[in-house]
């Protein structure tokens, strides 16, 4: 049943694209979050659907696009470059059989990054690939937000849709993805045109913003709780009533403390002690391990160069026996542990290089952003109101990932790059309509020069 | 364990089902909107831009070109 909903929901999808082509790159944005594919056991799982809908996307670009007004902006040259740079490091990478298994993703996440910005032309085509990313997004989230509610979760218990660690489906990324979103949803109850906003509308965001909300909960994963406190210091930005809204989250915050489960407190009291918490801890020793490494290496090792790594250390274990609390050291020897930080990750597997890259690639994004965002919100004309608050929108989803980034190996996020590709199709689309604006002023007041000019010698 | 087991398949049958659903709609929603592919960047602006107020120079020029055209 599943197996033939999701069959057909894709068959559908590329059907559609043979009137819009634009559809196929929806149909690859739904593919690539959710991967149908993995879900179902025998009609999707035999074709290569990822790949069909991406080749499909490209095709109806070169076919039915105009590519007139086509533009390589500096964010896709970096993309572009990091793509190059990680080929590179592939050829010397230390453990070249799983290097190969993360290129085999990466590359494609990078070159999608790098089109999905040509094709977001119009508004509406901003707003739909917004609007798919959301509710494709919102089906695992939904999910794993009832299954909250209903007590079904755990650090790495909560039982998703795919329960293989990638892309979207590792809790800790599904924690930081669920709150990035937060403000691309209240984006899209606000301004969306495809569904305008009306009670079911704002009930619906609500529900979704409230399951975002639970994924923390649910997955117990500690960067989701950070990122929570993160987005709501950021919203203070932008909210009109200010006082109204701590006093609310404040209400929120206080009314959810007796719904969480015990094991919830007992992680997140962890958050404070990093000696005594292992994972906190071996995170430092493989940070520090990466610094040694890139002093060595500064081009990187390559993809998953982290294998290398091995390291013993003594790690305080604390045992409390009625009235005495005693503290035992333990020695304990790791080896192959992930970097747990995007900034590592990006240090030792592509060196400074990659590093540079990835990181101006973001601060080129929050930049962008806030330039957009600045230059658009005095406007008053009816079509120039969602995008300040798009790219406000878009940098406060960036900066939640970012914070979730430097405790998680997530540099090649492939939903996070199709948020880059979001900004850099809002950017282009912004520039083009102040240039449009510009050029009709310049034709105006030229047209108007000409017509003084000619009319005064005529005159008697 | 069977029963949570059906449960949990219920929950995913409602995620999938409400956001497919969601979805699904939206495309047949844009399916038909001429805006999807294109539009005029200035599509909501006024017909016609007040041109801006004409420099000094332009009005320098202006003057000096009645000036002749007086004089012709």
């Amino acid at each position: 049943m599943l197996d033939i909903a999701l069959f057909l929901t894709v068959a559908i999808m590329l059907a559609m694209g043979i009137r819009r082509p634009f559809i196929w790159v929806l149909a690859y944005l739904y593919i690539d979050i959710l991967a149908p594919q993995k879900m179902s056991w025998s009609l999707l799982q035999s074709l290569p659907i990822s790949l069909i809908a991406f080749l499909l996307a490209f095709a109806g670009w070169m076919i039915g696009d105009t590519k007139a007004n086509t533009q390589f902006t500096v964010r896709q040259g970096i993309l572009l470059a990091l793509l190059g740079w990680c080929f590179m490091t592939l050829q010397w990478a230390d453990f070249p059989d799983s290097a190969q298994a993360k290129w085999d993703w990466v590359w494609k996440a990078l070159v999608f990054g790098i089109f999905l910005p040509v094709t977001l032309i119009t508004r509406l085509r901003i707003e739909v690939a917004t609007l798919i990313m959301v509710l494709t997004a919102g089906a695992i989230i939904i999910s794993a937000g009832m299954k909250t509610v209903l007590g079904g979760g755990g650090y790495g218990d909560l039982y998703l849709f795919v329960n293989d660690n990638s892309n979207m489906y590792e809790s800790s990324t599904l924690a930081t993805v669920a709150i990035a979103i937060i403000p691309i949803i209240l984006w899209l109850a606000k301004h969306s045109t495809i569904y305008p906003p009306d009670w079911r509308v704002k009930t619906f965001a609500a529900l979704l913003i409230f399951a975002c909300l639970t994924i923390p909960v649910g997955t117990e994963a500690r960067t989701g709780l950070v990122c929570i406190a993160v987005l709501g210091v950021l919203m203070l930005r932008d909210v009109k009533k200010r006082m109204l809204y701590i006093t609310g989250a404040a209400v929120l915050g206080l009314a959810a403390l007796p719904l969480l489960p015990a094991s919830y407190y007992e992680r997140m009291s962890t958050l404070g002690s990093v000696q005594q918490d292992q994972s906190a801890s071996t995170r430092m020793q493989v940070w520090g391990w990466t610094l040694d490494y890139v002093s060595e290496r500064p081009l990187g090792g390559g993809f998953d160069a982290y294998r290398g790594n091995s390291f013993t250390y003594n790690l305080p274990v604390v045992e409390t026996d009625g009235t005495t609390t005693s503290v035992e050291y333990k020695e304990i020897t790791d080896g192959g542990r992930a970097y747990h930080s995007s900034i590592f990750e990006m240090l030792g597997e592509q060196g400074w290089p990659g590093l540079f890259l990835w990181l101006a690639l973001h601060a080129i994004g929050l930049w962008q952003m806030e330039k957009i965002r600045k230059r658009w919100r005095e406007r008053k004309a009816a079509g120039e109101q969602w995008q300040a608050p798009l790219a406000s929108a878009l940098q406060f989803a960036q900066i939640v990932y970012l914070v979730g980034a430097t405790f998680q190996g997530i540099a090649f996020q492939p939903f996070v790059l199709m948020l880059v590709g979001l900004q850099i199709g809002l950017w282009t689309y912004c520039k083009k309509r102040e240039s449009a604006k510009v050029e009709l002023a310049r034709k105006a007041a030229r047209d108007a020069r000409r017509a003084a000019a000619s009319a005064k010698p005529a005159m008697p | 364990m069977a029963a949570q087991r059906t449960d949990r398949s219920l929950i995913d049958y409602i995620a999938l089902g409400l956001t497919h659903a969601l979805i699904m709609l939206a495309l047949f929603r844009v399916l038909v909107r001429p805006d999807l592919d294109r539009e005029d960047p200035l599509a909501d602006e006024p017909e016609t831009v007040p041109a801006p107020p004409p420099s000094p120079r332009d009005k320098r020029r202006a003057r000096r070109a009645g000036r002749r055209g007086d004089d012709a």
